[in-house]
């Protein structure tokens, strides 16, 4: 008795897990409408070969670091190297299409989860989730079209003169849990861009040096 | 016959500007070591300017920055870079400040190990210190104008970031010209120095940062 009643419990826990999840999907959707035609959206930091080199400070629980951040787009991927200024090295991680390769990393930062984080932060930056098959969506009322990667709970909004990336929410089951902004365009680089996460204690702020 | 004489005279002037870089090691470095000795005993203080290149080996040009340098004998030191980007590091005895252009921290360099670390390093270049460090091995070159000292790290911590370190000291007066940090990789960081002041006035307040 006891079991069936704990088994129907859950049974009808995870009905309303999924109501809500479907309800939350349905509203995130809502917000949007399909665009009437096709935008040719840009990704930033990609043309192949070139470097950029920014300003950077990372907040990661009670540890501030700050540095320089170097992104080169390779023929197959990003490379990001993040040393401080007076040129120790921390990072060096190599962003492929489906992994990475790490090629260097200062002891105390050589933590999984942290490189998980970085790694998925940076393609997040970059757009590298976002594929050519992805679903693409228009946001109401809005000078910004939005773009939803069709398997990723990423949303970009693009602002639909320059065809540039303003700004971009990763979702987790309830919320918004990260923030990212690109400000001050200069040609087609965003001279600055931030990154925050609400769920854990870890926030970039990136400044374009060249 | 122009292009010949062209020929013969680039290969003459290339070889003999090849002959007057290219080091050779000093065998019996004791009277080097020596100078090298009395020249810190007798460098009260420098006032410098330099500039850093950090050579990453996926850029096709080094990152450049600078700043001045102030050091004041026995444990006191002004590290600032001005450009591009705005970074202080300043160490007296066993306190130690960095603003990072927004921010001023300061550190007890007695609990942490690797800001002790940095400052160590520092000040035992500048004193000469370092040449008789149990932490490295050395080893002696000259060319025409300077005594190139090779350290290598002996130990796990510093060899993470550093495969060797090279001081170049000027035959003129045996005082740090230029450093040259390599990593393991191909990359490295050089600081070179220029209008450099010995023995100037140094006042208390460009040590200490409020």
């Amino acid at each position: 008795m006891d079991k069936n009643y704990k088994h129907s419990d859950l049974t009808k826990k995870i009905i309303a897990a999924v109501i809500f999840l479907l309800f939350f999907q349905s509203c995130v959707i809502s917000e949007f409408k399909p665009v009437s035609k096709t935008y040719d959206y840009k990704k930033i930091l990609s043309e192949t070969g070139k470097s950029y080199v920014y300003r950077t400070r990372i907040h990661l629980y009670d540890n501030n670091f700050s540095g320089l951040i170097v992104i080169k787009r390779q023929e197959k991927g990003h490379r990001i190297v993040f040393l401080n200024e007076i040129g120790m090295k921390f990072f060096d991680i190599e962003l492929l299409p489906d992994s990475y390769k790490i090629h260097h990393i200062f002891k105390p930062m050589n933590k999984k989860m942290l490189i998980k984080l970085l790694v998925s932060d940076f393609n997040f930056i970059l757009l590298n989730d976002i594929k050519s098959e992805n679903k693409i969506l228009q946001e109401k009322k809005s000078e910004e079209f939005a773009l939803k990667p069709k398997i990723v709970k990423d949303i970009y909004y693009f602002d639909k003169n320059s065809l540039l990336p303003t700004k971009a929410f990763k979702y987790s089951v309830f919320r918004k849990n990260t923030f990212l902004n690109y400000k001050n365009y200069k040609d087609v680089i965003p001279q600055k861009i931030t990154i925050k996460h609400k769920n854990i204690k870890f926030a970039m702020e990136l400044n374009f040096i060249k | 016959m122009k292009i010949i004489t062209t020929l013969i005279i680039l290969v003459i002037s290339t070889t003999g500007f090849a002959q007057t870089n290219t080091f050779k090691k000093i065998i019996n470095p004791a009277a080097v070591v020596q100078k090298l000795n009395t020249a810190s005993k007798n460098t009260k203080t420098i006032d410098s300017d330099f500039k850093q290149f950090k050579h990453l080996d996926i850029l096709e040009n080094d990152i450049e920055s600078t700043g001045h340098f102030s050091f004041r004998a026995t444990d006191k030191v002004r590290w600032e870079y001005l450009q591009p980007y705005s970074y202080l590091i300043v160490m007296n005895g066993s306190n130690m400040w960095i603003n990072d252009g927004s921010k001023t921290k300061k550190y007890d360099t007695k609990s942490n190990q690797m800001f002790k670390e940095i400052n160590d390093l520092m000040v035992g270049m500048l004193q000469g210190k370092i040449l008789k460090s149990d932490k490295f091995t050395v080893e002696f070159f000259e060319n025409k104008k300077h005594i190139l000292a090779k350290l290598k790290p002996k130990f796990g911590e510093m060899q993470e970031f550093l495969s060797e370190m090279q001081l170049f000291f000027d035959k003129k007066d045996y005082t740090v010209a230029k450093i040259k940090m390599l990593e393991n990789s191909e990359d490295y960081t050089l600081i070179e120095f220029y209008n450099r002041k010995m023995n100037v006035d140094l006042p208390n307040s460009k040590f200490i940062v409020k």
